[in-house]
């Protein structure tokens, strides 16, 4: 049945296919959203988030390591948040979020964070993604004993919890900023490559990858143009969980205060920082955590409509 | 059976083994020189000499793997670099601590998580189903020392400070905590971390087991059994249940893993004296053979686990165990 409809959408021409093609996934897209109000919530304020890390510098008011308490002269060391809420509109407001112990803007320090946290996060998860789908596809497409000794060095590496590990990777290479990197690469590349590889399995048995063989295409051709795409849809939906748990390992490291010194602005770390003057300014805590929270779940939120969205059109 | 068996054993033990040369190959390869490391700023050139020669850094890599891996097995895991004791006694010591830990967790959690899992399975897209799925998707995605800070500074210290009912006082740091106390004395400091872990892994089990019983409640057997005009309840206990709780074997054995890692950040808010404070700890001070022995009991901890878990699956499965022979 199946089969017969879809021979008579065949008759189109090809551009006006590939144009109905593109239509119909934004329309779908379009409805999706409409449909799943949390994921479009979640998307939002994960672009707001993107926003204040590409653009820190712009809509941050002070550095995040300016005491500008003293500066100004004030005589009180802290100043309460003013207007958490109505900061965007309020010309005359100073310190949003209020400052910290320290004298530095709690607001300033957040959106700096944010760049940090995209920096590390971020770019650790698109090398995780690239270099795992990398040797994903590799192994999946050639197989054979290849497949079964990479696959096992794999198997054991995700066998190890990732938070362990990366203490472990963290130990032997020392406690920086850059050294968070490598760790995120290490540890999620491998979890890429087997998903990347189940796929390529399925999708090997296809007779457009019989074809592309037998007309005598090379295997870098074969694995990037015939099969790449039709891993495309899973890789984005691991690609956003991965970053979605990045987030989460770069903000629990920060708080075990492995990778990132005191000025920094790491959410992490500054949680802990601001723990311990709980008691003299709970906003500075309210509002480090908050933020980590509202990106995470945001962030969860995204990546679980995502995977809904690639579920139901595939 | 056997068969079957053999051959799960066969895979715990060769990943085991690899797991190892992973953890060895990074924790004594990766790092430039091991005995820079242990001797910081005392580090003349005769002293890394000897002290190159004590931990048999100038043999080939391999001896150096084999040595070691006969040594841990036999329960000779090494100095400290930091205070040049044994390190086995004090991982013993901490794993102790972790394990009572983790023994409440599981006790509060299994029970609660399965409950929800399933009243929100059998309300898919109901309103009890998205409260449950959405509060549980809330507290997976916050991270454990956000929970953790909350039960602290909002809970203990704010709301329960004036609780009398309460039959143990809650402390929020485990720093007046004994190790030979009783599970029961022990208590007052277990409570408030076994909440956290508790709040994060109740999520966890509860969206696995809506899953299972999602899942199970389209197949066909399911019809049948309603046509029949069996009751609804016996239907949901009988049949449903039955199979979608099967995966829960699992979900104990991942949550054994989840354990091994969650709780570092959990004791690390709770200033709790466990296996993963101790980690963390090490890794901060570069303690490379510390690193290595609690990694390595860990790893074998959670793949013992997922050992066991394949071979109960196996035992109440005759479909896996059968259909692998």
């Amino acid at each position: 049945m199946t089969t017969n409809t879809q021979s008579g959408v065949r008759q189109v021409p090809d551009s006006r296919e590939n144009l109905y093609r593109i239509g119909g996934i934004l329309r779908r897209l379009f409805y999706s959203v409409i449909r799943a109000p949390l994921t479009t919530l979640g998307t939002l304020i994960f672009a707001m988030f993107l926003i204040f890390a590409l653009f820190s510098g712009q809509i941050a008011p002070y550095e995040y390591d300016d005491d500008q308490i003293s500066r100004r002269g004030d005589l009180q060391r802290l100043q309460e948040p003013e207007c958490p809420l109505t900061f965007l509109f309020e010309t005359d407001c100073k310190n949003p979020f209020g400052t910290d112990l320290a004298g530095s803007d709690v607001f300033s320090r957040i959106i700096h964070g944010s760049r940090e946290v995209f920096r590390l996060a971020g770019f650790g998860t698109l090398v995780a993604v690239i270099v795992g789908s990398t040797v994903g596809m590799l192994i999946g497409y050639y197989g054979g004993l290849l497949d079964e000794v990479v696959g096992r060095l794999l198997d054991s590496l995700m066998s190890i919890p990732v938070l362990l590990l990366a203490l472990v990777l963290i130990g032997a290479l020392g406690e920086n900023s850059n050294n968070i990197l490598v760790v995120l690469i290490i540890v999620y590349s491998p979890i890429v490559a087997r998903v990347v590889r189940s796929n390529v399995l399925e999708i090997r048995t296809h007779g457009f990858v019989e074809a592309a063989k037998l007309r005598g295409e090379w295997p870098g051709y074969i694995l990037f143009r015939e099969i790449l795409p039709s891993v495309i849809p899973a890789l984005v939906v691991e690609a956003s969980l991965r970053f979605s748990y990045a987030i989460f390992l770069v903000a629990s490291l920060g708080f075990l205060g492995l990778g990132a010194d005191p000025p920094t602005p790491n959410w992490g770390l500054m949680v802990s920082e601001y723990r311990d003057d709980f008691g003299l300014a709970p906003w500075t805590l309210n509002y480090s955590a908050g933020t980590i929270s509202l990106l995470v779940i945001s962030v969860n939120l995204m990546s679980d409509g995502i995977k809904r969205i690639v579920q139901r059109s595939s | 059976m056997g068969r079957f068996l053999l051959r799960r054993f066969t895979f715990f033990i060769i990943t085991m083994f690899i797991t190892s040369i992973i953890i060895f190959g990074l924790t004594w390869f990766l790092p430039a020189d091991p005995c820079q490391i242990k001797l910081q700023r005392d580090a003349t050139e005769a002293r890394l000499e000897t002290c190159r020669d004590d931990l048999g850094l100038n043999e080939p890599p391999a001896a150096q793997y084999v040595s070691w891996a006969l040594d841990f097995i036999q329960g000779d895991w090494g100095e400290s670099f930091f205070t040049n004791e044994p390190v086995y006694d004090d991982v013993i010591q901490r794993l102790n601590n972790s394990a009572r830990l983790g023994f409440v967790v599981l006790v509060i959690t299994v029970p609660f998580a399965v409950f929800f899992g399933v009243i929100a399975g059998l309300n898919e897209n109901g309103i009890l189903d998205v409260s449950i799925s959405v509060t549980t998707l809330a507290l997976v995605s916050l991270p454990e020392f956000v929970t953790g800070i909350f039960l602290v500074e909002t809970v203990a210290q704010g709301w329960a400070k004036d609780w009398t009912w309460l039959p143990w006082e809650l402390r929020s740091t485990a720093s007046a905590f004994d190790p030979e106390m009783s599970l029961y004395e022990s208590l007052p400091f277990i409570t408030l971390p076994a909440l956290a872990a508790t709040l994060v892994l109740l999520g966890y089990i509860a969206r696995l087991t809506r899953a299972g019983v999602i899942e199970e409640l389209k197949r066909d057997y399911v019809r049948t059994a309603e046509l029949k005009g069996l009751p609804y309840w016996q239907v949901v206990i009988k049949h449903v249940l039955r199979n979608a709780l099967l995966p829960t074997v699992t979900v104990i054995a991942i949550s054994i893993g989840w354990l091994m890692s969650g709780l570092v950040v959990i004791e690390w808010v709770f200033n709790y004296p466990g296996l993963g404070r101790f980690l963390v700890d090490a890794v901060q001070q570069n303690d490379l053979p510390r690193i290595q022995a609690i990694s390595m009991i860990s790893v074998s901890i959670i793949l013992f686990a997922n050992f066991l878990a394949d071979l109960l699956y196996g035992i109440l499965n005759p479909r896996i165990r059968l259909g692998d022979e």
